[in-house]
Parts: C-alpha cells; sequence; structure tokens
C-alpha cells in the first residue's frame, strides 16, 4: 500500500496509471524520503517520475532496496542549501544520475572541461553530439569583416592541431 | 547454475488439426513420450494467445512449456530485415520454428512474440525444403547465406524433428547456399552422422558470451564449456564453425571474461575451421525493457550506461560501444589476423572507428558481405540497405 500521503498528491495531480504503477515499486521505505520530497520541492508529475525511474534503476543497478540509495545525511544537505527549490531539484537530480550513469558523467565532465579550456585558448564554442552518438563536433563561428574571417581562419588552424582535439574525438571514440 | 533445457520441460503439446497426420508431428510426438499432454486442437491459432498486458508475462512463462505443432503457410524464405543506415551482412531466413524454449534475459522474442507466447514448430517441412531449393536455382548467380536462428534457437528442437537431417544434405546440394545453423546448446548428434554429406556448406554456430553473462542471462542454454566441446566436434566433423559474440555486454571486468571466452575458443578449434566471427554490443527495442525487469528482476542488463537511440532502441553510449568492439576485434585478431570477423548492423563510422575500413576491404569476409558466387561478383555491390 502506498502512503496516504503519496496518494493524495498522485491523485490530486491526476498521475497517469504508469506513474501510480512506478510508485509501487518503489520499497515502502522509501516512502518517507518520497513524501518529504512532495513537501519541500514540490516537483511536477514527471520531474517525480524521472526521480523514481532513477532510483528504481540505481537499485536494479546495485542490487539494494531503494530506501538505501538517498541517505538522510545527503537528503538534509541539499534541502540545508540556500538555493531555490528548482536549483536543489536539479542538484537531487545531477547527483542521481551521477550514480545511475557514473561513466557517462565522467566522460561529460572530461569533454565539458576539454571544451572549455579550448574556448579559453583558441576563443571557439564547440558542441559535441547529442548523446556522444557519432563523431562530427560542431563549431559556429560569426565574423563582422574578411578581416575577422581571415584571424578566424588563423586560429581554427592552430585550433585543429591541438592535442586537447584529439583528445576529444578519442573520448567519442572509446579510443581513452 | 540455471539447468540446461530438456524435452521433460515440455508440459502440454497442442497439434492442430492440420498436422496431425504429418510426419513430422508423429515423430515429435513419439519422441517427447507419455508425459507430457496432449491436446488435439481444431485451429492454427496460438492457444495463449492474448491481448492482455497484464497476462502476459505469465503467459511467457507458460508458453515455454508449451507446443504447438501446426503447419506454415507464409514465405520460407526472408532476408533479414536489417536495420535503416547500417552495414547488412545479406542474410536470409528461413524458420522452421517459431519461440524458443531457452529463456535468454535479453532475447527479443519476449517482446515480439508476447502475445502469441506458445512455442511452435512447423510440420511441413518439405514445403520448406522445396520453397529453399526453387528459389536458389532461380538464382543461380546470387549467393544465397541462410540462416535459421532468427525466431529461435536452429538446434534446439533438433533431437526432436532430425531437422538438420534433412537440410544440411540440401544445401550440400545447392551450389549457391550455405547453410548456418546458429545455438546455444550442444544438440550436434544428428550433425555428427552427417560428417561425409555436408560438403563444407554448412556453418554451425554458437552463440557466445562472457562466463557470467552465459550463467546468469542465459536461462536454460548449455554451459559456454559444453557449447565449445559441441564447436570442436563439429569442427573436427569437418563443419567449418562460426561464433557470435551477441550481446557483448559491459560490466565490471567485462575484459577479463571476454578474454578468456576468446582464449577458450582456440583451445577448442583452430582458426582455418572458423567461418567467421560476429560482435554486436547489447541493444534492445524499448519495449523490451520492461519485460526484461519483470521477468528477470535479478538480471543487470537494463541497467547498463545505456541510452534509448532514436531507432527506439536502447544501446550503450557510443564511447562504451566503440571500447568494446574494437577490445574484441583487436584480441581475435591478435590470434590470427585474417580470422574474419564482421559486426553485426553497425554503421561504417563504426566499421571505420574500428576496423579502419567498410567491409569490403576485408577480403576474409568477402563471403559474408558479397551477395554473388564467388568468380561471379563484381564485389561492388551496395553494401547499405
Ligand atoms: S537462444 Fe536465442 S532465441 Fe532462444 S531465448 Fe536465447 S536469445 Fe532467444
Amino acid at each position: 500500500m502506498v502512503s496516504t500521503q503519496i496518494s493524495d498528491y498522485l491523485n490530486r495531480y491526476r498521475a497517469d496509471n504508469a506513474l501510480a504503477d512506478l510508485v509501487t515499486k518503489l520499497s515502502p521505505q522509501s516512502y518517507p524520503f518520497i513524501e518529504s520530497l512532495l513537501v519541500e520541492l514540490r516537483p511536477s508529475l514527471n520531474y517525480l517520475r524521472q526521480i523514481i525511474v532513477l532510483l528504481l534503476e540505481i537499485a536494479g543497478r546495485e542490487g539494494v532496496g531503494t530506501e538505501a540509495i538517498v541517505s538522510v545525511e545527503l537528503w538534509q544537505a541539499i534541502l540545508a542549501e540556500k538555493n531555490s527549490r528548482k536549483e536543489k531539484q536539479k542538484e537531487l537530480r545531477q547527483w542521481l544520475e551521477t550514480k545511475r550513469y557514473p561513466l557517462k558523467q565522467a566522460l561529460l565532465e572530461e569533454l565539458q572541461s576539454l571544451q572549455k579550456s579550448l574556448l579559453t585558448d583558441h576563443g571557439f564554442s564547440m558542441k559535441v553530439p547529442e548523446e556522444l552518438e557519432g563523431d562530427n563536433l560542431t563549431l559556429s563561428l560569426s565574423f563582422a569583416s574578411p578581416g575577422e574571417l581571415k584571424e578566424n581562419t588563423e586560429r581554427l588552424a592552430s585550433l585543429a592541431i591541438d592535442q586537447r582535439l584529439k583528445e576529444i574525438f578519442d573520448l567519442l571514440l572509446g579510443k581513452k | 547454475m540455471e539447468r540446461v533445457f530438456t524435452y521433460q520441460d515440455i508440459q502440454t503439446v497442442y497439434v492442430s488439426a492440420e498436422a496431425a497426420e504429418d510426419q513430422l508431428s508423429k515423430r515429435i510426438l513419439g519422441r517427447l513420450g507419455t508425459n507430457v499432454q496432449i491436446i488435439k486442437y481444431p485451429s492454427s491459432k496460438d492457444p495463449l494467445a492474448t491481448s492482455a498486458a497484464l497476462e502476459q508475462d505469465a503467459r511467457m512463462a507458460e508458453g515455454k512449456q508449451t507446443l504447438l505443432l501446426t503447419r506454415y503457410k507464409g514465405n520460407w524464405l526472408k532476408a533479414c530485415p536489417g536495420t535503416a543506415r547500417h552495414i547488412c551482412c545479406n542474410l536470409y531466413v528461413v524458420n522452421q520454428a517459431e519461440g524458443c524454449p531457452l529463456d535468454c534475459t535479453y532475447c527479443i522474442l519476449q517482446a515480439y512474440l508476447r502475445r502469441n507466447p506458445t512455442l511452435k514448430i512447423y510440420t511441413n517441412t518439405e514445403n520448406l525444403m522445396a520453397t529453399v531449393q526453387q528459389r536458389l536455382e532461380a538464382e543461380p548467380s546470387r549467393l544465397f547465406r541462410v540462416c535459421t536462428g532468427e525466431m529461435g534457437d536452429s538446434l534446439v528442437w533438433d533431437n526432436l524433428t532430425d531437422f538438420s537431417l534433412s537440410m544440411v544434405p540440401l544445401f550440400a546440394r545447392l551450389e549457391n547456399g550455405v547453410l548456418e545453423l546458429k545455438t546455444k546448446t550442444a544438440n550436434i548428434n544428428n550433425l555428427l552422422t552427417l560428417k561425409n554429406e555436408h560438403q563444407g556448406k554448412t556453418v554451425v554456430s554458437w552463440s557466445l558470451n562472457a562466463k557470467s553473462v552465459t550463467e546468469h542471462d542465459e536461462l536454460g542454454a548449455h554451459p559456454l564449456k559444453e557449447r565449445l566441446k559441441a564447436a570442436a566436434l563439429a569442427a573436427e566433423a569437418g563443419y567449418r564453425v562460426g561464433f557470435h559474440f551477441d550481446p557483448i555486454v559491459h560490466f565490471s571486468g567485462w575484459q577479463d571474461e571476454y578474454r578468456e571466452t576468446i582464449k577458450s575458443i582456440f583451445e577448442h578449434v583452430r582458426p582455418s575451421q572458423v567461418a567467421w566471427i560476429s560482435l554486436s554490443t547489447l541493444r534492445y527495442h524499448k519495449d523490451l525493457q520492461s519485460i526484461m525487469i519483470a521477468r528477470f528482476p535479478e538480471s543487470k542488463l537494463p541497467y547498463g550506461e545505456q541510452f534509448l537511440a532514436k531507432d527506439y532502441k536502447i544501446r550503450y553510449l557510443q564511447p562504451i560501444r566503440l571500447k568494446m568492439l574494437r577490445f574484441m576485434w583487436q584480441e581475435l585478431k591478435s590470434v590470427a589476423a585474417n580470422i574474419p570477423v564482421y559486426f553485426c548492423m553497425e554503421s561504417p563510422a563504426v566499421w571505420r572507428a574500428v576496423s579502419g575500413g567498410l567491409p569490403i576491404a576485408g577480403s576474409e569476409i568477402k563471403e559474408i558481405y558479397c551477395v554473388g558466387r564467388a568468380g561471379l561478383c563484381s564485389c561492388n555491390d551496395d553494401l547499405r540497405r
């Protein structure tokens, strides 16, 4: 039986059957965390669904109950921060995503740091492919005169031989 | 470890009216013995068919113990559908059975056959043989690589049906056909009796994996060691053997376990006895995920570092996929540089990134990617469907 507080929330916001079904897959010991989440962060149904899916998948991955994933200390620490409700939501989701997809998060962090340092040194902002699928990087450049274009071309040439650019490709192609 | 499937696991056999007098039906019933409940069945429809989603998991389990003997009325020989924008290996499929009594956690048939879960064996095999023969003879310049393991395991029923006793000699006679029997069993007794008849036109292939995957996610299948022992016997009987690493799974320690499996292959067969080895990483249709979680709550396969791709399939992230394919490729090539290795349904970009070229570049895998018979083909065929 799902707790009254959770089922009231689902009824009030007319949650679909799929979400109601997901809630029943959580261990009853995780209900206090979900109840606290509903009170403190007042999430949308969509956000709630994302959090529950992450909890269930982490539990399946680690072979533990869903109650063991977010510790009381971690939850209190997120709530104690002087962030807005939305920021706290984001922080919780990011923490769970890192736990669910540790390699992906590590890859993204490494790519972001390379992209950032290339932007600082060469002035070009680069985009990696969506979901890291593919081997095409995108960069856009704008210029106000032929002279500016020429300057860009020179900077592009130095970017092309930068070792960090090769590292980005190596990461995307699983060579690292 | 789970136990291996045996024919005693079949509890009920439905015999459709049209199949009742077929010789194959009689043979199967005779071999199943008396411990099975036999039900005469007026129709050829799936007796466990259901559209109610809630019942499907229970029906699936029941379906694994229920067999329907019936006739097939569709097109026997079909081109494997492949995947858009992926390089296709020109395979044709023939299904003498539908559904599989083995129970791999990742099996796509769970989604595909969830409304019709009863195992089926088609008993009008003379018609199957005639269709295959006519089709191959009608296009003598085309090479047909024909596999029987699309809708189930090629050899799992062979000790009941003796299907291989007809198919192997048929392909031995057909100049432009190669038969591939793909299995996770060690059921090769019939094949061994055809030692002097197969003419090298049948490839017996085994789906292999890391040992822990075979133990936890391939329920009812023969253990890895027994598959490899069977491969050694088949190779000794003169068959070329194939291996399919499908699906390659990412888990902690995957390199060591896959390296170990690769090492074991070549402790059992020589590289020259290997017709081909295919590689594909775990991917599955989105619909399969919830079925896997419901039916196999202990399996870790649904929880890898995967994402939902545009084709609605869940795959590992590209950097992980490529790392795994490259590792497997290099390990295999380090044993024998010319061993024919190919990727099943991967994009040209993956081919380039891992092998350094498109499949046609490797002459050793022409047999797979070339649609023309040796000597009749210019090898300019479009590889992309
Ligand atoms: S052996 Fe093949 S067809 Fe049979 S359950 Fe496993 S994956 Fe499915």
